[in-house]
């Protein structure tokens, strides 16, 4: 920690892809709507699969190609990296300003272009010659997407990707702050991009973590989580620059946080200990008390034993306010993203702070009273004034991290 | 100088197929011998002219498995980092006698590949059998940060952690990374490192991108750093973790360092291809001399290179002239390019500049070097060099990412 006081840091610019398509409009009318963001999978074959559902998004490879520009070697997930990204870079008022800035670029991710690998490996291991298509590889590395949003736009500081399972989109917005912070960049893109893979689907379906259903986080008779798929982008700059240009700040990033469980290398701890501290660091980092936050976006999977230590965590941060804090939890409506997951929950915990309005989190049932603190089930959302939301990560080896937004003129 | 308190690098651990510890890596060094083997390629994947070797951990793994730790489970990437850490950071990986919970202990690993082998299992399985048949405990190792969460499992430490991806520039991101959690004050120690392994079908794959060195013209495959015959790079697998620390809170009476990080960074080339290099000299050379300048040095001040190149013929062009560009008004110090024997991405690289700096590794005697005109420099072929007091590492990346750090050797 630093003693001097913490330079503002603002969100200028948001752009994503979801389910329900290309922009941050489509995702929140989408999360506000009772149409199901999670439905059949039609991505590949599902048969063998116990989930046959998904947050898929349903643009196609062409629709993305021509939205996106790039090179013909694009993989589904760099795709969306580039449509999120020119879309936070329009909202921010940078298109065309960029060359003379330095900018970074901090992207979460966990498959990248794993679904091209795969259907490359397999037309490999079946011809037995090798020479099949290796230019698909290119966009294989995690690294990927982030890589091609900096080629696009000419970024010339730091390209970092974190790739810590389900917590790393959250992780790359901390690196983004700091970069900010310290001087390094001008201009942060903190992002993130994956799409469905067989392998994961595979993966979870064998971890028994998938429930055949939409996922139901927080509910009591929840039984898994539901994958998705999307990309976004958070433009994110000093307070004083956007001022400078006569730009619009969207949101404050106060401040992020993270902790390591080292505790099981799947399960989360079961009393939440590497989520509460992660919560804690955010807090000293954005300095801020726990009763600054407003609400919570939870990393809400909708599994048994997530919800359970992600809500003991939050009680122990909230003592006075265990049933009340609103909880919000986006993975109900598109599906969990993975890697990326924390920077389309960071965009939603903004858009949130913008509308002054917390999307519901769909499906009925009763909410688990071991579970949740006041969960947001109303049709339509609710209306609350509101100043910061807290948006919360876990992932697989333990990790987890936590990001404090809040609008623009807090505190 | 630099207003930052310094960054120590006070442990050291690395596995690879240059030894398990720091004596037998810096034999190998000196020696100049690169115990490469010959990469399986039964399955027809590679090229028939293409690369035959790797640098691969073979042999009994009990040769470098610290003892009393059980792996079972682990993908190679998870085995490798754990024995490295293990090395760095001795006595708080004993099962038997678990030590306390450190929440200002932090993991900040890097990887460019993940655990390939336990990902193409899955997809075998997948293949093979539906997917019905995935393993659930091949599924858990295949994530990019087994090996750091392993690291944080055994080490049991509950500080931050990070597995950062920026291709060859990853170990460089690594280190810059902890160095800035510890000087923020989010950790009093890191474990900062690498680990990677090599499958066939990555050595495959790499090689039919052209990235990795083959026999031509009736000459042996080998990587050739700088080299005027170069032609791609010697693949490696293995970890390097370093132990951090700051010397602001440091304990009194800790182990003596190996050398202090004084500065690093990491930037972008956008003129690079997707799996190419690019042409940014101007870009890259402005930010190399800007972290110079952070850290109030000017080349002169630098007294050795440990150059990242590897051997890649686009690569290598572009690393020199940057180092041309930096030093176009002062003469370049020595040049050490050490991959000739680690290779690429196992880790033993960023182990072997650490040495380097740490003046414990002073070069390797050169018999056929043929320097290429095109160039400019060639790295030191008459060893021992001086021991430096101040050492730049840098960290060339194909498809954009490049990094540099800067250490300083602590006074006698």
């Amino acid at each position: 920690m630093t003693a001097e006081p913490a330079i503002p840091i603002v969100v200028s610019g948001l752009g994503c892809v979801s389910t329900w398509g290309v922009g941050t409009e489509s995702l929140w009318q989408g999360l506000l709507s009772p149409r199901p963001g999670i439905t059949g999978l039609s991505r590949f074959d599902s048969r063998g699969y116990a989930a046959k559902i998904a947050g898929e998004c349903r643009e196609t490879l062409e629709s993305l190609r021509h939205r996106a520009g790039g090179d013909g070697d694009a993989s589904r997930a760099d795709l969306f990296a580039l449509c999120a990204a020119r879309e936070a870079v329009a909202q921010a008022g940078l298109d065309g300003r960029l060359s003379s800035l330095n900018v970074g670029v901090y992207f979460g991710g966990s498959t990248a272009g794993l679904a091209e690998g795969e259907g490359h490996y397999a037309s490999v291991r079946s011809s037995r010659r090798g020479h099949s298509s290796i230019r698909v590889l290119s966009s294989h590395p995690v690294s990927s997407p982030g890589e091609v949003v900096a080629r696009i736009f000419g970024a010339t500081g730091p390209v970092i990707t974190v790739s810590s399972a389900c917590a790393s989109g959250t992780l790359a917005l901390g690196l983004a702050l700091e970069a900010l912070r310290s001087g390094e960049v001008d201009v942060a893109f903190a992002g993130g991009s994956d799409s469905l893979t067989r392998t994961t689907f595979g993966g979870f379906n064998a971890l028994q973590a998938v429930d055949t259903r939409p996922c139901r986080p927080f509910r009591a008779d929840r039984a898994g989580l539901s994958l998705g798929e999307g990309g976004a982008v958070l433009v994110l700059e000093r307070q004083e620059s956007v001022e400078a240009r006569g730009g619009q700040s969207l949101a404050r990033l106060l401040g992020a946080g993270n902790a390591a469980d080292a505790h099981h290398m799947t399960a989360p701890h079961p009393e939440g200990e590497g989520a509460l501290i992660a919560m804690q660091d955010c807090l000293r980092d954005a300095r801020s008390e726990a009763e600054d936050v407003d609400f919570v976006n939870a990393h809400g999977t909708g599994t048994l034993l997530n919800d359970q230590a992600e809500f003991k965590a939050l009680r122990k941060l909230f003592p006075d306010r265990t049933r009340s804090i609103p909880v919000v939890a986006t993975k109900a409506s598109i599906g969990h993203l993975l890697g990326s997951a924390g920077v389309i929950e960071a965009v939603v915990t903004v858009l949130c702070l913008q509308h002054q309005r917390l999307h519901p989190v769909p499906r009925g049932g009763p909410v688990d009273p071991e579970a949740s603190g006041d969960l947001v089930q109303e049709r339509g959302g609710r209306r609350l004034e509101l100043r910061t939301g807290l948006s919360l990560s876990l992932g697989f080896g333990g990790s987890n991290a936590a990001a404090l937004f809040s609008l623009p003129s807090f505190p | 100088m630099n207003s930052n308190p310094p960054i120590l690098i006070v442990g050291l651990g690395t596995v690879s197929s240059l030894g398990s510890d720091t004596e037998s890596l810096l034999k190998h060094l000196h020696s100049g011998e690169t115990p490469a083997h010959t990469m399986d390629r039964s399955n027809g994947w590679h090229r028939a002219r293409g690369a035959r070797l790797a640098a691969l951990l073979r042999g009994p793994e009990s040769a470098w498995r610290p003892s009393g730790i059980a792996m079972r489970r682990f993908s190679r990437p998870s085995r490798f980092a754990v024995a490295a850490a293990a090395r760095a950071l001795p006595g708080r990986a004993a099962a038997h006698d678990p030590v306390a919970h450190d929440p200002d202990l932090g993991v900040s690993m890097a990887t460019m590949f993940g655990p390939s082998l336990f990902t193409q299992s899955i997809m075998d399985q997948t293949l093979d059998h539906g997917p019905s048949a995935v393993s659930p405990t091949l599924f858990t190792e295949c994530v990019a940060n087994a090996a750091a969460a392993q690291v944080s499992l055994v080490m049991r430490a509950r500080g931050p952690n990070f597995t950062l991806l920026a291709r060859e520039a990853g170990p460089a991101c690594a280190v810059i990374q902890a160095m800035d959690l510890l000087r923020r004050g989010r950790a009093t120690r890191m474990l900062a490192g690498v680990a990677e392994e090599i499958t066939p079908f990555l050595h495959s794959r790499l090689d039919r991108f052209g990235a990795l060195a083959r026999p031509a013209s009736g000459r042996a495959e080998k990587a050739r750093p700088f080299g005027r015959r170069r032609n791609g790079v010697l693949a490696a697998e293995g970890a390097t973790v370093l132990l951090m620390e700051s010397a602001a809170s440091r304990p009194s009476g800790g182990m003596p360092p190996l050398a202090a990080v004084i500065g690093g960074r990491m930037a972008f080339d956008p003129t690079s291809t997707r799996s190419g290099w690019g042409q940014g000299i101007e870009t890259l050379g402005k930010a190399l001399t800007g972290l110079l300048e952070q850290c109030h040095l000017s080349p002169d001040s630098i007294d050795l290179i440990v150059s990242g190149a590897g051997g890649s013929h686009h690569g290598d062009l572009l690393e020199a002239r940057i180092l041309r560009h930096v030093w176009r008004r002062s003469p370049l110090p020595p040049i050490l390019a050490p991959k000739a024997m680690t290779g690429e991405f196992g880790g033993a690289f960023l182990a072997a500049a650490v040495l380097a700096a740490a003046g414990l590794y002073r070069g390797t005697p050169t018999q056929d070097f043929e320097p290429d005109p095109e160039l400019g420099l060639a790295p030191c072929l008459d060893p021992p060099l001086d021991p430096p007091r101040r050492t730049l590492i840098t960290a060339p990346a194909s498809g954009g990412p490049y990094g540099w750090l800067i250490l300083e050797r602590p006074a006698p």
